[in-house]
């Protein structure tokens, strides 16, 4: 008996007026310093994130990532301190490797490299913080949304 | 019950209009050649039928207990509850499951022991069984790891089915168990021929052989008064080998433990109920972080004392039908029957 | 392969004689033909019941640290094991995250000339029943009511042991020494060099294919040495990262967490394979990481005890052209 639940869930086409949501990890001490001054120094940049303060870019765990995926989010963005720079001296390179290979998965896998992405932001660098959110959302747009994993059900029944 | 069972006969190469018969009134689940008998399928024509398998993997509970089943849907902003469509059939037309090995027949008249009986009753279950036909074989030809007679079934058992095949040398011997049984073949009537006494002798013969191929490894009347010793020391040494995987409960038609579960997305929510297995830790454990079956021990105890102790207390059964799949796809080969045996020489 | 089973018998009895062990860990002839099953045996049990054949598929590594709490008191003796290559890295990789100490295991190590896959044997006998098997060097013979079958040991050798490069234990107490077939070892492993040349949309589709099989019964998990967790990610409560229906969604989740945990971490030892009742392939998932492990980090899990694990360290000069730069 096949579940409803079960069935394949097909790529969308539906690219035209399509805003990604994209959630944005990012580290206290310099993204999401970088992003505060792009507000401040007003660079425009696109709405379609949702920033997740974290106390570094070593706090990620592969896991928030692929669950924000399978939550409903198109693309996710982390963002941390420049090696060298990270507050706690080397969380950023811990990080750096966890994300090589998690990216070299997801791609194996057959996600769409574009999906999660993976970036330096300083404190200092709001403009920067601006054009790699532009980039990010250019990217998912192109994909569409990503629906092949996220989790869903199927509303059917007589209402009672 | 039936006044009279009758035995019919269907030559084999009249099988392909008897299935076409049924398939006019009954859509037909069963072990098919395409996904090399996993599970029950619905089957279109005749020879996408597996008769020679041994067992599907996953046995037929899945059929009338899915693994995932929503019980309703909620809306917390719109306030409002839907109930679910039972996936009884969409063509309003009657289920049969054709070609069930006789241990699973079992299985399910244990489980309507625990879903279907008088109070209470489970509607998603009762629905599904109520609309389904059981159409058993009857295994000629056992495997190495079945233990049926062991524990109360056998190879020709008719528990739990309406109709049980026999296959004899060119032909089919059908037993009508039920009313529902009789019913179902009325359609293909023309087709049934009255079983003389040389088809029912052949067929005695047939079971004899089938049945010689069992070995009798324990006693499960005595094996209960055994199990009544909770503290026993054995239980400190029988688990040490096992991962604590899902596969014994999983696979296993009697084992019928659940969940039942909320999940939201924004505002729209579901209650599910979803298997769950004895040998996990989050089984029991409770909200305040204490776990009153903290370890493999406790777990497989649970396991082996609900299948032969508390059920025959409860139910007047032991829950096992010597199916042997959790014999055969254990990855450390724990095998119940050697289990059984080390119990039962216990002192 | 008699030969070594005796070694290991009057090895095993001489440890136990010697007081020096209170427990020993290795196979018995299963109860089926083609398997053997895990054997804990201490000073009463009957050690002529231990067997080594080509059927000796369990990682044994996996009760490790489960029997031996990590602070264990210094009267109580070490616990025997028997290992083969697999099984040492899984001990190796156990040791270097500090979930067991060295010094509470006494390690018969054996040179593994790789196991074979029953299931590859079984999906040739079309469902004909085993009544014995005879083993020599090279091949299995299966004995069948009508006949036998020969089957060459190379050719149906598990995928792991088909391309492994250590079959000897990287660490033992005593080691024994036997056949080793003389393997090459490839890297990147074929299958997954030909599953990454397949179209992007193919892949998921496949992997897609191979996870819906999964019934969560959690015995890739369980039958893996290196996932010690006390509490898997799959059975948190608070929070809650995976629901617990069968849907899609939730599989694809759960396979994915769990195979990146393993990077860099997993020895390639098969054991989640066969432990799989689905036949889901799991292989071609999680070896990719220990190729990338390699060849990003150099890093080798299991093989010495010295180096770091790859994701517990880091150079201020590792690559980082998979990171996002403004256009």
């Amino acid at each position: 008996m096949k579940q409803s639940d079960n069935k394949t869930i097909r790529r969308s086409d539906d690219k035209t007026n399509y805003e990604p949501k994209i959630v944005a990890f990012l580290c206290n001490w310099c993204s999401y310093a970088g992003a505060d001054l792009a507000g401040v120094s007003r660079f425009q940049y696109p709405p379609n994130i949702r920033v997740i303060r974290v106390p570094c870019s070593g706090r990620i765990n592969p896991l928030y990532i692929i669950k924000a995926l399978q939550s409903g989010v198109d693309g996710v963005l982390v963002s941390g301190c420049h090696p060298g720079d990270c507050h706690y001296i080397s969380g950023n390179l811990f990080a750096r490797r966890k994300f090589a290979l998690m990216k070299k998965f997801l791609d194996y896998l057959g996600i769409e490299p574009e999906r999660v992405q993976f970036s330096w932001v300083s404190a200092a660098e709001g403009a920067r913080f601006a054009e790699i959110i532009k980039k990010v959302t250019n990217d998912i747009k192109k994909l569409g949304p990503l629906t092949y994993f996220r989790k869903d059900f199927e509303k059917t029944g007589k209402v009672l | 019950m039936l006044k009279e069972k009758r035995n019919l006969m269907l030559y084999k190469q009249d099988f392909e209009k008897f299935f076409r018969l049924l398939s006019e009134t009954f859509t037909i689940f069963g072990p098919s050649k395409t996904d090399g008998s996993r599970s029950f399928t619905k089957i279109d024509a005749s020879d996408e039928i597996a008769f020679d398998y041994e067992n599907t993997k996953m046995s037929l509970k899945e059929f009338f207990f899915p693994q995932t089943e929503t019980l309703f849907f909620f809306d917390t902003e719109k306030n409002e509850v839907k109930q679910t469509d039972v996936e009884t059939n969409k063509h309003d037309k009657q289920n049969i499951l054709f070609g069930v090995r006789p241990c699973d027949a079992m299985s399910i008249s244990f489980l309507d022991k625990v879903f279907n009986a008088n109070n209470p009753q489970d509607l998603y279950y009762t629905r599904r069984r109520k609309s389904t036909r059981i159409v058993s074989f009857a295994c000629t030809n056992p495997a190495s790891t079945c233990f049926c007679t062991s524990v109360g079934c056998g190879p020709d058992s008719e528990t739990g089915a309406d109709i049980i095949f026999f296959e004899l040398n060119g032909r089919y011997f059908i037993k009508t168990v039920t009313p529902e049984g009789e019913k179902t073949i009325k359609s293909a009537e023309k087709l049934l021929n009255p079983a003389t006494k040389n088809d029912i002798e052949e067929k005695v013969h047939l079971m004899k052989t089938a049945n010689s191929n069992l070995k009798k490894i324990f006693d499960s009347g005595n094996l209960q008064k055994k199990l009544d010793n909770f503290n026993a020391p054995y239980w400190g040494k029988l688990h040490r080998k096992c991962l604590g995987c899902g596969i014994c409960t999983y696979l296993c038609p009697t084992c019928h433990c659940f969940d039942i579960t909320d999940e939201v997305i924004k505002s729209n929510g579901r209650r599910i109920r979803t298997w769950d297995s004895c040998m996990f830790s989050l089984f029991t454990l409770h909200a305040s972080g204490h776990n009153p079956r903290p370890t493999q021990k406790e777990r497989m105890r649970q396991r082996i004392m609900h299948k032969f102790n508390y059920a025959p207390k409860y139910y007047g059964k032991t829950f096992c039908v010597g199916c042997g799949r959790c014999v055969i796809y254990c990855p450390v080969n724990m095998d119940i029957r050697d289990v059984m045996k080390e119990i039962m020489e216990e002192r | 392969m008699r030969q070594i089973e005796y070694e290991i018998i009057n090895t095993v009895e001489k440890l136990f004689a010697d007081k020096k062990i209170d427990i020993f860990i290795g196979y018995k002839k299963g109860t089926l033909s083609l398997q053997t099953s895990p054997y804990f045996l201490s000073e009463q049990d009957d050690v002529r019941k231990l067997v080594w054949n080509s059927f000796c598929s369990n990682n044994l590594a996996v009760f490790i640290p489960r029997i031996i709490p990590n602070s264990k008191s210094k009267e109580s003796k070490p616990v025997g094991i028997l290992c083969k290559g697999c099984d040492s890295r899984s001990l190796v990789g156990l040791i270097k995250e500090k979930q067991i100490n060295r010094d509470n295991l006494f390690i018969i190590g054996i040179s593994c000339p790789g196991i074979v896959d029953r299931r590859k044997i079984l999906s040739r006998l079309d469902g004909k029943e085993i009544i014995g098997i005879d083993e020599d060097a090279d091949s299995i013979v299966v004995k069948l009511k009508d006949g036998e079958k020969r089957f060459e040991k190379e050719e149906y050798l598990c995928e792991s042991c088909l391309n492994c490069a250590h079959p000897t234990p990287s660490i033992y107490d005593v080691l024994i020494r036997g056949a080793v077939y003389s393997l090459q070892a490839i890297t990147p492993d074929p299958i997954t060099k030909d599953f990454s040349s397949k179209p992007r949309e193919e892949r998921w589709k496949i992997f897609e294919t191979e996870v819906s099989k999964c019934i969560r019964c959690y015995a890739c998990r369980d039958a893996c040495p290196n996932c010690y967790c006390k509490e898997c990610f799959a059975e948190q409560t608070k929070p809650q990262w995976l629901g617990v229906s069968k849907g899609l969604s939730e599989v694809i989740f759960y396979h994915i967490v769990r195979i990146l945990h393993q990077a860099g971490r997993c020895v390639d030892c098969g054991a989640c394979v066969r432990a799989c009742p689905m036949d889901i392939n799991l292989r071609l998932f999680t070896r990719v990481m220990v190729d990338e492990v390699k060849e990003r980090f150099g890093y080798e899990p299991g093989i010495s005890l010295k180096d770091t694990p790859p994701l517990a360290t880091f150079s201020a000069d590792d690559k980082q052209e998979f990171m996002t730069e403004p256009e």
